[in-house]
């Protein structure tokens, strides 16, 4: 029970030659996986699976762990250099990561997502292993009305993401709930906007709402044509050692924002439902809001980086808690992982880290291990991505649309999911004509739904007692919360545009 | 000329006959309508290595998930009826037809029942919420307090199988609908709803963790494998006469003969040993049945959800 | 005529038209309900008003300043969308690979450089790497090659 031999007995395991081979090649694939567009973890995993059946249990979950938070290392890789999410919880860092780039700081942006993702990595883990019990039960207690007056807190807080006009950004929010809307409605079983087709029924992916609107779109937007005048390449920025490295001034700025997003990650991480893109928005969101210079975000601000990065790592390392000590799945990616265990008789739940130590403590050992194997990868190879910017981009760009489509068709070999991510990626090119952002979008697309579902099923719990909602402990300081942040808010609008206006009359 | 095409029959008709007894010589693909890891999923790859032994040719796995398991078997419709492409569902197959209108295929002759791959009774589990051990007890606990029934979706087994018990055993219950098994019995486990059905393989592992208790089944008698577990037969309710069964489909049209010859590969690869584990693991028993009586209760209990769904209600389309 | 900012005059009322869209759309298909007893329609109908209403707000503060209209591309986004049309319809009847090189073959002439030899090239590299990548590799489950006649 004591700490120490737990960790001691996880070393012993994690540490055999097996089991180390194992967590290379699946944080290594991890990393290539999260660094190609349109493939993400899931289908990754979905389609290794078989291999469960062959290793042992703790070997095949090792593997199949280092492949997930694998993917969050290498998915800023795309984001950062070429406005490309690479997974759909690095949305967020093509928002400062790209314009990084852009000033020639696309090394330092890549060493310092990889220093965040180790960060938060551990951090995640951390908690994870110190107080995994306590966060389970703590789990159970969130039922709709807590989820509702979450993700509502989510929201707000988040939609500090907007840049530029209110109207639009919150618009883009709006619409995105509605995309959200399309399918069958879990509350009452109607088909909503599906016209009849059978494909909508589970509604539009994320995944294909995430690669078509940012990535076809970028794709779209950059394609330098002979008649734009422009050279048909990019010109490759100076590379040099020095500009890999982050300057004192970087990491000055980054540390509290890493330790505030782990936390914010390592919370919806936990919390099954949620997870590292809810994490990636929210705790970007929270930077930009206590920074003394948020007009610097979106426009190279290393903050704006390192803050979601670290949360969504942070995030997919706490997901394991109520994957292990509950036995319920927070996401897809979880079910399979609970799968593997299936495969091998073993169920997780409160009993695992009792009456299963070995695996227990070996996968959280592991997941250091991976991490370190991770930052170890990583960090030379950025010289490399670097370099992948000097490819022409008439090379890369027809790359990049084929892994999309593949990605997309992947997820249930379904050519319809691919027409969704064409679908989406006009939309995206339509909301660049017209200056609208696309990340409140994404933001509303995750949010909405939760929002709508949990409400409604909390109203059917409380028997269409709206007060009931506020009045339960935790919903309440929700509310509370979110009715603070909202005065804050609104508050600081004012007093900007208080002390814009006197500019303008002094001028 | 008419010699050759004379003779061009006559293999066709010999091979068509010896079809059953060749097949498989390529690799088989089986469809797993739901995404990888529940016990769905992995009961499917069980059968499906099997069968991969039995044959001595791959058998492929692919999931292709949504609509509650109608993409996947709405593309198990569109294939050619030759054996080579199978589908492994849930009685989920007979449920959400009952609530989708508009399926690209007919439910009766679109699919062809092969055969029933396990088999156990619905279970009923309670949370946090409830105190009663015992269905009696829990019966007299409802009516104090009106229960709210967890589902795993609109047109899921569990959503129907709820509605079911309330309307035959006249409980004061509301359902309440969650987007899936996992988040239903997480609800369960906080006391934020109240009671869960579904199938053993879904429940037991949180049953044997001590997370949600098992409160009865829904079957005439005891089930075999949870002795200690009332029925809600014993408790005076009537007319619950349904399995939570795993079952083998093909595409509609399939030729007869090869419909036989599945089953009986299928009925051999769930008496295996390996097998055998596998059912201990998830507690239910193998189907062994014929295709004929699989095919029947498929049909029969469609009809039954259809009536169900419009006396309950069930969907305001 | 006088100057406004065109790009959000029309981009405001291409979302006022949306969210109308929607709200009309759902008010008269999906019964709403109450607040506390919410319809499938309750939801999409609000935010298509509220989406309105932004939008509004977007075309009336355009109406008071001066701006340019963004460049629109045509050929490209039909060239690069194309392809991953082209995708979706190839990948049943023809297979993984056909669809791939079809895909990056495609795309490719998106930059309006014609250049055939460079394209196919380029799209017969591409995909040899998807082969080892997804088929030896992943192991993905998908026919290579198809022939659907």
């Amino acid at each position: 029970m004591d700490i120490f031999s737990n960790i001691a007995l996880g070393l012993e395991i994690a540490l055999t030659p097996v089991n180390l081979l194992y967590c290379f090649l699946g944080v290594f694939l991890g990393t290539f996986i999260g660094v190609l567009p349109g493939i993400g973890a899931l289908a990754a995993i979905s389609m290794l699976f078989p291999i469960t059946y062959h290793l042992e249990p703790t070997t095949a979950l090792i593997m199949l762990a280092g492949i997930y938070y694998g993917t969050a290392y290498g998915g800023s890789t795309a984001s950062i250099l070429l406005n490309i999410p690479g997974t759909s919880s690095s949305v967020v860092t093509c928002l400062d990561g790209y314009p990084m780039a852009q000033q020639g700081r696309a090394g330092v942006a890549l060493a310092m997502t990889a220093i965040g993702s180790f960060f938060g990595g551990v951090f995640g883990i951390l908690v994870l292993s110190l107080f995994s019990p306590l966060i389970s039960n703590s789990a159970l207690s969130f039922g709709p009305a807590e989820y509702f007056t979450l993700m509502v807190l989510g929201l707000i807080a988040a939609s500090a993401i907007t840049e530029g006009s209110a109207a639009k950004g919150l618009a883009m929010v709006v619409l995105g709930i509605l995309l959200a809307s399309v399918g069958m409605d879990p509350q009452s079983g109607i088909q909503r906007f599906t016209f009849g087709t059978l494909d909508l029924m589970d509604g539009l992916g994320m995944s294909a709402l995430a690669m078509g609107l940012f990535g076809i779109s970028e794709v779209i937007a950059s394609i330098r044509t002979k008649t734009d005048g422009t050279t048909a390449t990019v010109t490759p920025h100076a590379v040099s050692m020095r500009s890999l490295i982050p300057t004192r001034d970087d990491m000055r700025r980054s540390w509290m924002p890493m330790l505030r997003s782990s936390s914010i990650g390592s919370f919806f991480g936990a919390l099954p439902g949620t997870g590292p893109s809810i994490a990636s928005f929210v705790s970007y969101a929270m930077e930009k809001r206590v920074s003394k210079t948020p007009e610097r975000f979106g426009k190279g601000a290393v903050e704006g980086v390192v803050a979601p990065e670290t949360a969504n790592n942070a995030a997919d390392q706490t997901a394991f808690i109520p994957t292990l000590t509950l036995g319920i799945p927070g996401s897809a990616t979880m079910a399979l992982m609970i799968g593997a265990m299936m495969v091998h008789g073993i169920h997780p739940g409160p009993q695992m880290m009792t009456e299963q130590p070995a695996m227990f403590w070996g996968l959280v050992m592991s997941f250091w291990v991976g991490n370190v194997l991770l930052i170890i990868l990583n960090l030379p190879l950025i010289g490399l991505w670097v370099r992948l910017l000097t490819i022409p981009y008439h090379l890369l760009f027809p790359a990049i649309v084929m892994f999309i489509s593949i990605g997309a068709y992947s997820v249930r070999y379904s050519a319809f999911d691919v027409l969704t991510v064409a679908g989406f990626g006009a939309l995206g090119y339509a909301m660049r004509i017209f200056a609208m952002p696309a990340a409140p979008l994404l933001l509303g697309f995750v949010l909405g739904p939760l929002i709508e579902q949990h409400f409604r099923r909390a109203m059917v719990l409380a028997r269409g007692d709206l007060a009931a909602i506020v009045e339960r402990p935790i919903s309440g300081v929700f509310v509370i919360i979110s009715v603070l942040l909202l005065g804050w808010s609104l508050w600081s609008t004012f007093r900007q545009t208080g002390k814009a206006k006197l500019v303008e009359s002094e001028n | 000329m008419k010699i050759f095409a004379a003779a061009a029959l006559a293999f066709a008709a010999a091979t068509g006959a010896a079809v059953a007894e060749d097949f498989p010589t390529k690799p088989v693909t089986i469809i797993i309508p739901y995404s990888g890891g529940g016990s769905t999923d992995l009961m499917a790859r069980s059968l499906a290595i099997e069968l991969q032994d039995m044959w001595g040719q791959p058998v492929i796995v692919e999931n292709r998930a949504g609509a509650g398991s109608m993409i996947g078997t709405a593309y198990l419709s569109q294939q050619k009826p030759d054996g080579y492409t199978l589908l492994v569902n849930t009685a989920a197959h007979s449920t959400a037809p009952a609530v989708q209108k508009d399926l690209p295929f007919d439910p009766k002759t679109g699919i062809t029942p092969i055969g029933m791959v396990a088999t156990s009774p619905y279970v009923a589990v309670s949370g946090a919420g409830v105190k009663s051990e015992g269905f009696d007890k829990f019966v007299e606990e409802a009516k104090e307090r009106p229960m709210f029934f967890a589902t795993a979706g609109v047109g899921s087994s569990s959503h129907f199988a709820a509605e079911l018990l309330i309307q035959q055993a006249g409980l004061p219950a509301d359902v309440v609908h969650y987007s899936g098994g996992g988040e239903a019995q997480v609800n369960l486990m906080g006391g934020h709803a109240d009671v869960y059905i579904s199938t053993t393989a879904s429940v037991m592992p949180y049953v044997n963790n001590g997370q949600v208790k098992a409160l009865v089944v829904l079957a005439p008698e005891r089930f075999e494998l949870l002795p200690d577990v009332q029925s809600s037969g014993e408790n005076g309710v009537e007319g619950i006469e349904i399995d939570g069964w795993l079952g083998l489909f093909g595409p509609g049209g399939m030729d007869p003969a090869l419909v036989e010859r599945l089953n009986a590969d299928m009925n051999k690869a769930i008496a295996t040993d390996r097998f055998k584990k596998v059912l201990e693991e998830n507690f239910v028993v193998a189907g062994k049945t014929t295709s004929a009586e699989f095919k029947e209760q498929v049909e029969k209990e469609m009809e039954l959800w259809i009536g169900l769904a419009k006396e309950r209600n069930i969907v305001a389309q | 005529m006088p100057s406004i900012d065109y790009r959000d005059a029309v981009g405001g009322a291409l979302l006022v038209a949306v969210g109308a869209a929607f709200a009309i759309y759902s008010w008269t298909h999906y019964p709403l309900g109450t607040v506390s007893r919410m319809g499938a329609g309750m939801v999409p109908f609000s935010l298509g008003v509220i989406l309105s209403i932004f939008g509004g707000m977007v075309a009336m503060a355009s109406l008071s300043r001066e701006g340019s209209f963004t460049d629109i591309r045509v050929a490209t986004p039909l060239i690069v969308l194309g392809s991953v049309v082209l995708f979706a319809l190839a990948i049943i009847p023809f297979g993984f690979l056909p669809a791939a090189f079809l895909v990056t073959l495609v795309a490719a002439f998106a930059d309006l450089s014609f250049r055939p030899i460079r394209n196919i090239v380029l799209a017969t590299v591409l995909s040899a790497a998807a082969y080892l990548i997804f088929a030896i590799g992943l192991q993905l489950p998908i026919p290579l090659f198809a022939w659907p006649f």
